[in-house]
């Protein structure tokens, strides 16, 4: 009846996997920059031991990195509602992927923060730097630079996880392709271009993470 | 107090520090007068780098006074020390340069940043204090890019980029290779000749020989002996000066 891969089916459901290509690239571009700012904010406000507020940074952080995403994501969607809190997919897909990658960012940016060299700290100490200024242009920069890889990880992560949202029928990348599926039951070419999709996001953000990490690392080559 | 402050510029009394239960600072009692150059030395685990980092608030004390132009700031909070390390220039083991900065910034940064100084004045003073120190062409460079001794050299000058009152050394030469050594040592001296209030914790013994206007010695958390460096280094008072100095020659 049909051929194994249908290349007409292929070319038609192109503009479909564009709406769903220009969400997910939405929402990987919203949710990693939210996240990396937040993640900003709340090691800092460790960093400076603020009462309480560290201590609740500490165990969002621990509830965010040890429970399931999809829980995290189902918890909102239809938990939240019960006790008043209402957001359609989209804004609710945006709230928990933000949270959830911010949690992993703070955690990567904690471990950067805790090994910049003691001898630096002193000497930041030794030339008396007011504390703010030395952890915004000294401390985060130092410690920024050693975790670029480990933030880069996180922010594909994030971008793959995005697919989970799907789930609550966020239009995205993932749900086009099912959406497609569960209309025409061609499911070879659908998962092709899902695979495509996913690749092309992912790839562009490496190269662009790349040249970010060569330009922090200026000074560093002998 | 006036009287004291033309004398003494830093004066610690019965200085007690502790790390936990391990007393490594036993009742100090030291002066340095108003460009003064005293170089303190010891075997290691004498206690003579944790004074120093005293004397500038990186290390809490226990007990005692320290008196710094007439007041005393042993007590002091970690924001009253502020102003007074600005006072205080210090310089460490390993040299501890921004790497993210080039040389100029590493000068220039704290100056501009605590509004010591106007960007311009502040460029054109680490400009001129590189070219004194030999390094008017790294200017641009990166720590990663320069020496161990160019590293130091460069740490030198920010420690002294706000005109301090007292500089601290603490083993400025101890992470050097030998033939660089010589080439800091010469600039401390150079720099500290001056009339710079200066403390200096090292191993060199030539060093301390020809610059110290006076030697201190220090041995398990106390000043065992302090003098002249002729009378320190050709008659020694105590057996552990006489063994150290047999032994680091």
């Amino acid at each position: 009846m049909s051929s194994p891969f249908d290349w007409s089916y292929f070319w038609s459901i192109a503009f479909l996997f564009l709406k769903g290509l220009e969400m997910t690239l939405f929402l990987a571009v919203i949710c990693n920059a939210l996240a990396v700012i937040l993640a900003y904010v709340f090691a800092a406000a460790v960093h400076f031991r603020i009462r309480v507020v560290r201590e609740m940074i500490l165990f969002y952080v621990s509830v965010i990195r040890n429970t399931p995403l999809l829980v995290q994501i189902f918890f909102f969607y239809f938990g939240m509602p019960e006790i008043g809190v209402r957001t359609d997919p989209t804004t609710s897909g945006i709230i928990v992927l933000t949270l959830w990658a911010s949690a992993y960012q703070t955690a990567n940016l904690r471990g950067g923060i805790d090994n910049v060299p003691r001898a630096l700290t002193e000497a930041m100490r030794a030339l008396g730097l007011r504390p703010i200024d030395a952890f915004v242009f000294i401390v985060v920069p130092v410690a920024t630079r050693a975790v670029v890889p480990a933030m880069m990880n996180t922010m594909v992560s994030t971008i793959k996880n995005s697919a989970l949202l799907s789930a609550i029928g966020v239009p995205e990348l993932t749900f086009v392709a099912m959406d497609n599926i569960a209309e025409t039951y061609r499911a070879i070419e659908n998962f092709v271009a899902l695979l495509i999709g996913y690749l092309a996001i992912v790839l562009g953000f490496s190269a662009m993470m790349t040249s970010l990490e060569r330009y922090l690392g200026r000074g560093y080559r002998r | 107090m006036g009287q004291e402050r033309a004398v003494h510029v830093i004066r610690t009394v019965d200085l007690v520090k502790f790390y936990g239960n391990v007393q490594v600072l036993n009742d100090i009692d030291f002066v340095i007068g108003k460009g003064e150059r005293v170089v303190i030395m010891g075997s290691s685990g004498s206690g003579k780098s944790t004074f120093i980092r005293c004397l500038n608030g990186l290390e809490p004390i226990q007990s005692g006074n320290i008196v710094f132009d007439g007041q005393d700031i042993g007590g002091n909070t970690e924001r009253q020390w502020r102003l007074v390390r600005r006072r205080i220039g210090m310089v460490f083991q390993n040299y501890a340069l921004f790497p993210h900065m080039n040389a100029l910034r590493n000068l220039t940064f704290a100056p501009v940043r605590e509004r010591l100084m106007t960007p311009d004045a502040a460029e054109a003073r680490a400009l001129a204090l590189l070219a004194r120190v030999g390094l008017a062409d790294k200017a641009k460079s990166y720590p990663a890019q320069l020496s161990g001794g160019q590293q130091q050299r460069v740490a030198i000058v920010r420690a002294m980029m706000m005109a301090p009152e007292v500089m601290l050394f603490d083993e400025p030469t101890s992470a050097l290779d030998p033939e660089t050594v010589g080439e800091v040592l010469a600039i401390i001296q150079d720099l500290t000749s001056e009339g710079l209030t200066s403390i200096i914790v090292t191993h060199e013994m030539g060093f301390a020989r020809q610059c110290a206007d006076r030697i201190v010695y220090m041995d398990r958390g106390r000043i065992v002996e302090e003098g002249h460096p002729e009378a320190f280094f050709t008659q020694p008072q105590t057996d552990r000066a006489r063994r150290f100095i047999s032994t680091h020659r």
